[in-house]
């Protein structure tokens, strides 16, 4: 046995000195690895060529200027003096981050990422009664994060897009109400608003009813350990200082900063004046930044449209659309242009429900092929990557627009520094495959009888974390929380191609659990007997007769979820 | 592994805005990341691309690095066990493969083919292992690093690097059949 074997087995009987019992077998495994280590065809002409290429880099960085940190969005505060704000904050941004370098979103620099700190069990209190941030962020709920701005706001994107799964069978011919459903997500191009346009929103599901039925095909569950740490993101306001001192006097040409008290600056933006320009918005108090396309500066086909047959001719056809790879080539030479740090994500994945959708429909003409198309780079917190309770993953979104083949938006760069508290997890795997076949946390609408049934195949699981959102009642923010779940593949997404979801997943906190059961007694799905009819003439109220035999006919049925017309439920939108 | 003075004040003086000493880091780590690229990947062309948008990424990112919180190899191995993934991600469209070993031998047109009998035999049970595990065993046995060293490289502690080497030895010694075993043993 040579010395390295004989280190290798010294180090692991330290550890457990049963095992020194199967020394020989032992060897034999070390060695054998040993044996087996492949020649690198390490090559010198190589070696050599890339540092004399590393070399011509270092001296092109030499040459570079400009270098922004998150971090250090205070200090731009500095360079404020006795400028008109707006043109101050770009120019001194610019001349102030003068190393060469990156974007990078953190709130220690230089910090191990993400930076967590520990704290006891159960820290974060209970965690029952939580709510999906739908892989929304706070900021996405308004600027302070507050239940006042989420309230009034609507739905998030996911919890829209799973209204839209559960009345997906609904929406097929009847456009008033598929618009009417996705409206907040479907602002065009050229109309204003900034929403731009969705893969996943602008597709209309055909007219039928399905009911999905979830098996897990995998095999036994493994219980996950009886605690795991749950995350919360820190967010630990950089904001800059007094705001009338930054400005000449406090005089401003349209009022008197002085009269205003501790005025503190909690965001910015900044548009760029060239083609393709984009506006920069920075949240200080959530420590976010998202990037938009500058409307004024991009081209906006359809902006002169007066007729349908105008609008037709501008719709792009599946062949426009990259493919995944150059998509995520476009992303990924946005983000390294300029500079955005994405060590804490993993790699860029194409969001491509849209091409599920064309390739099940029978009349291709009907899919509405996405000006822009998402590619996502998800989230990690210590080597778990981020879901949202949708099962999609979630992190830095970056959108391509496909006419342009540019990158119009940039969203979720955020400082990550978190928080972790053990809590206890639930170990009774019956149960969790029992949620897992129920369709996990969004467990959707009824069964319907006179639908077709696809049955879901569920794999093994993994356990990754689900984002959700909180509000904290004493400091009236939101929080983002990470929780751990397992998520379930499904595996046979082309059997389902109207499921808006790759994955099912199962919060594994226990508290979350007992709710979720708790809720499920309480307020079981109801059997969906047949879609309720209305009489002609009669449309517009979600009143009236709910059953199924209300008679007469024709007009295109209410969409109902859990027996409920849609009128009635909260987050109905306004028609 | 000492970090010596060398690197310490190249570092520092990368970070001073003189990337071009960056030469220094440049020469003490290019083999051992391109070995480990290399073993991640088994092809010589895919491992060069990689090792060289490993280097390009340091150099662009050294303003960022912080020798208090870590050290510089600990550092580098992080890009590069993430470009090694991104690789396979984006280029095999598939969420849960993080190199090679996650690919069955036919599923890999660009393995070498020198490399193809010799890595069959132990992938049988190496492709087994969770990819950290993998990574483990690479930098340990094949690359003959510390327990610490590691450690650093994969975000955890020096216990925990030592626990799972342990399991994962103990697993591929339970899960290795005795004809592998013997194959190995009689060349």
């Amino acid at each position: 046995m040579n010395d390295t074997i004989r280190q290798i087995l010294d180090d692991i009987y330290k550890l457990d000195p049963e095992l020194k019992k199967h020394e020989p077998e032992l060897i034999k495994v070390v060695d054998n690895l040993l044996k087996t280590r492949p020649e690198t065809e390490y090559n010198d002409d190589f070696v050599k060529a890339l540092r004399a290429d590393i070399m011509a880099k270092a001296q092109s960085l030499k040459e570079k200027p400009v270098t922004l940190r998150f971090w250090q969005f205070p200090k731009l505060s500095y360079f404020f003096g006795g400028a008109i704000l707006g043109v101050a904050l770009v120019i001194a941004a610019v001349s102030y981050f003068d190393r060469p370098g990156s974007l990078a979103l953190k709130s220690e620099p230089d910090a191990v990422r993400p930076r967590i700190d520990r704290l006891a069990s159960g820290a974060f209190g209970s965690l029952a009664g939580l709510e999906s941030d739908g892989g929304k962020s706070a900021s996405d709920l308004g600027e302070s994060g507050t239940m006042s701005s989420r309230q009034n706001s609507p739905p998030p994107a996911a919890e829209q897009e799973a209204a839209m799964e559960d009345t997906a069978s609904f929406y097929g011919t009847d456009a008033d109400k598929g618009s009417a459903k996705i409206a907040p997500e479907m602002a065009p191009l050229g109309m204003g608003g900034g929403g731009g346009l969705d893969a996943r929103s602008m597709i209309v599901p055909p007219y039928e009813w399905t009911n999905y039925k979830y098996e897990y095909t995998g095999e036994a569950l493994a219980a996950p350990a009886a605690e795991l740490p749950v995350y919360k993101r820190k967010i630990d306001p950089k904001v800059p200082g007094d705001l009338t001192g930054l400005i000449d006097g406090g005089q401003t040409p349209y009022l008197d900063l002085n009269k205003f008290r501790n005025l503190r600056m909690t965001s910015l933006s900044a548009s760029e004046d060239r083609n393709y320009g984009y506006t920069l918005y920075f949240d200080f108090l959530n420590g976010m930044a998202n990037i938009d396309m500058q409307w004024e500066k991009w081209p906006q086909p359809g902006r002169d449209c007066r007729d349908q047959a105008c609008f037709d001719d501008l719709r792009l056809k599946a062949e426009d659309v990259p493919a995944d790879q150059e998509l995520i080539r476009i992303a990924d030479s946005f983000l390294g242009e300029y500079g955005i740090d994405k060590s804490d994500f993993g790699p860029g994945e194409v969001r491509n429900e849209w091409r599920t959708m064309y390739g099940a429909a029978e009349i291709k003409s009907d899919i509405w092929i996405p000006d822009t198309v998402t590619v996502v780079y998800s989230l990690k917190i210590k080597d778990q990557t981020v879901y949202e309770e949708s099962g999609y993953t979630t992190g830095l979104n970056v959108s391509v627009n496909i006419r342009e083949k540019r990158v119009s938006n940039m969203y979720g760069l955020k400082t990550l520094n978190f928080e972790s508290s053990d809590y206890a997890m639930e170990t009774d795997t019956d149960l969790i495959r029992r949620l897992a076949e129920r369709g996990g946390n969004w467990w959707g609408p009824g069964i319907m009888d006179s639908g077709k049934t696809v049955t879901v195949k569920l794999g093994a699981p993994k356990v990754e974390l689900i984002s959700y959102w909180r509000y904290d009642q004493k400091s009236g923010r939101g929080e983002e929380l990470y929780i751990p779940a397992y998520i379930f593949p499904i595996l046979n997404k082309e059997d389902a191609p109207n499921l808006y979801r790759d994955n099912i997943v199962v919060p594994l906190v226990r508290e979350i659990i007992d709710e979720q059961e708790k809720r499920w007694q309480e307020n079981p799905p109801m059997p969906l007997i047949e879609p309720m009819l209305k009489e002609e003439g009669a449309a517009g109220s979600g009143g009236g007769e709910t059953g199924a035999n209300a008679g007469g006919s024709v007009a295109p049925a209410e969409p109902m979820i859990l027996g409920i017309p849609e009128a009635s439920r909260e987050d109905a939108p306004v028609k | 592994m000492n970090i010596g003075v060398d690197e310490i004040s190249a570092i520092k003086q990368c970070q001073a805005g003189d990337p071009e000493k960056f030469g220094v880091l440049y020469d003490k780590y290019i083999k051992k990341i391109y070995d480990f690229v290399y073993y991640k990947t088994h092809h010589r062309e895919t491992a060069e691309d990689l090792t060289s948008r490993i280097f390009m990424k340091a150099l662009e990112n050294i303003g960022g690095f912080d020798p208090g919180k870590g050290t510089f190899q600990a550092w580098i191995y992080r890009i590069a066990r993430n470009t090694v993934i991104d690789h396979y991600r984006t280029s095999r469209a598939h969420a849960n493969i993080e190199d090679v070993w996650d690919l069955s031998g036919n599923d890999d047109p660009e393995r070498d083919i020198d490399a193809k009998t010799k890595l069959e035999k132990v992938r049988k049970y190496l492709a087994k292992l969770k990819p950290i595990e993998r990574d483990i065993v690479i930098m340990r046995v094949w690359q003959g690093m510390n327990h610490k060293e590691i450690a650093a490289v994969m975000g955890k502690t020096e216990a925990g690097v030592k626990m799972a080497f342990s399991r994962t030895i103990t697993k591929l010694r339970e899960e290795m059949p005795l004809a592998i075993f013997l194959s190995f043993f009689m060349q």
